[in-house]
């Protein structure tokens, strides 16, 4: 990879971080972060909320709102503090460090995606000058530069998420078991499948595993996930089709392409306008008995309550505020289903679980 | 009006949204501590950092003989020494940590059950 420093190999299908130390860092941020921040959450959520309700305060996706509640929290919750402040700052630390650690190899990074460009199985096509729209200006979940802003985003967004989902992480395994839960079309015919919004393919290559007989492709808005997600594949030797196409913007491709359309964990981190053309996007491009399956977080209407992900009050307000994920209220606030309906969809499944197992499973009516 | 057009009209209100843009949050009454909490956090990373590459120096050591920064930096170590060094780090944390919530907050229950449910929780 680059001479200057020992090959490390990688963490199942990650490239590893250029230093030991930097890994054993991650590690550790990865273990204080279930250790202060995901176990006591339930309890700290609570206490913030009755601070909240006592105080008469209530979250509204405002910036005014937002710091409203962590004034509450500051002069009556000290708990609520300490979890936000871990929260924030080990989300800061780790997309730091994974920054500056890959960055030290970045030329050779950019060697290998532009070498893979070329390469098969399967195929990327990306456009260098594309214009992003201004919606995708955020640095989702703290992560340096975005999605979309710089040209291994893909590369940072493997590692990141690693750390983020911790032991759920290692070699894929959520995408694995998101695969295994995907509902075929109630025909069972599956010739094409396109997974909307792959990322770097984590789930569009389990995808093709699961259909090893079905063209699967993948698109996302952002050229240097899609790069990543095909060198990705066929470092795994899988056929796999990676486009660069923004979910509200598949014109050009065929009506009634795919049978099977998969979304995960798109629809909360985009504004309504482009939820609601990512579902017209995808029942025009279904064909008639196709099937569009949807893992996202529960939607609860204008009253969110502490059913489903308990994306309300406390935790809605610093995780969109301050964890970069301005859409999400937004979301979980609307009746994604009506939306569904609206468009022709009819919902065959539902599951309020969690929010990865929150399958809509709909179909485009024969 | 195209359709480009309509939809950049339609999304204007998005700048103003909490968390568009990089926000400097404040959780307690005096600054200094959410910088001092932070301080100690990434401390705490390094601290384990020099501790971990102390494992590994020891181990290659004791059954090689020798090191090298090279044979530290491309270390792949077996299950127990993973297993040895997982736990180690969790205490190690919950050492240094485990005082900073009050007493009555008990880990009853997470919100990030969909993380933290990963391939060992499922067995």
């Amino acid at each position: 990879m680059d001479n200057f420093f020992p090959d490390r190999g990688k963490v199942g299908p990650t490239p590893s971080m250029t230093h030991r130390a930097d890994e054993s860092f991650l590690n550790y941020l990865s273990d204080l972060r279930a250790e202060l921040m995901m176990g006591p959450s339930k309890v700290v959520h609570q206490k913030a909320n009755a601070a909240l309700a006592a105080a008469g305060v209530k979250f509204e996706p405002t910036e005014e709102s937002v710091e409203a509640i962590r004034a509450v929290v500051r002069e009556k919750v000290p708990e609520a503090g300490v979890w936000a402040r871990v929260y924030r700052s080990t989300q800061d630390a780790f997309w730091n460090r994974v920054t500056d650690s890959y960055d030290l190899r970045r030329q050779g990074f950019l060697t290998m995606l532009d070498d893979s460009d070329k390469r098969g199985p399967g195929s990327v096509t990306w456009d260098p000058t594309y214009q992003y729209p201004a919606y995708t200006a955020v640095e989702t979940h703290r992560q340096n530069q975005g999605y979309v802003g710089d040209a291994l985003s893909g590369l940072r967004f493997d590692y990141g998420t690693r750390v983020f989902y911790g032991a759920a992480g290692e070699n894929d395994f959520l995408h694995k078991s998101l695969a295994a839960k995907v509902s075929p079309p109630l025909d069972g015919k599956i010739t094409r499948i396109m997974d909307m919004a792959c990322s770097i393919g984590q789930l569009t290559c389990e995808l093709k595993r699961r259909f090893p007989d079905a063209e699967v492709w993948g698109s996302d808005i952002s050229a240097p996930m899609v790069r990543y997600a095909h060198h990705r594949a066929i470092e795994q030797k899988l056929d796999v089709h990676f486009i660069q196409k923004a979910a509200e913007d598949l014109d050009d491709l065929p009506a009634g392409h795919f049978d099977l359309i998969t979304v995960f964990i798109l629809f909360h981190e985009v504004p309504l306008p482009i939820v609601d053309r990512a579902i017209a996007n995808a029942f025009r491009l279904l064909r008639p008995g196709g099937t569009f399956w949807i893992s996202d977080f529960p939607t609860q209407g204008a009253e969110p309550n502490s059913d489903g992900l308990n994306y309300h009050g406390y935790l809605a307000a610093i995780d969109s505020a301050d964890n970069s994920e301005p859409y999400a209220p937004d979301f979980v606030r609307c009746n994604v289903e009506e939306r569904l309906a609206k468009c022709g969809f009819r919902l065959r499944y539902q599951t309020l679980a969690d929010i990865n197992a929150h399958g809509r499973v709909c179909d485009k009516p024969e | 009006m195209t359709d480009k057009a309509t939809l950049e009209q339609e999304l204007a209100y998005v700048k103003d949204l909490p968390g568009f843009s990089r926000s400097n949050p404040q959780y307690f009454k005096d600054p200094m501590i959410d910088r001092l909490l932070e301080i100690v956090m990434l401390l705490g990373g390094e601290f384990w950092a020099m501790r971990d590459r102390l494992m590994v120096l020891e181990h290659l050591l004791a059954t090689h003989g020798r090191v090298t920064p090279d044979l530290i930096e491309t270390f792949k170590p077996d299950e127990n020494f993973t297993k040895a060094n997982a736990d180690l780090r969790k205490n190690f944390i919950h050492q240094v940590f485990g005082n900073l919530y009050p007493q009555e907050t008990e880990q009853k229950g997470n919100h990030f059950s969909w993380v933290t449910d990963g391939p060992k929780a499922k067995g």
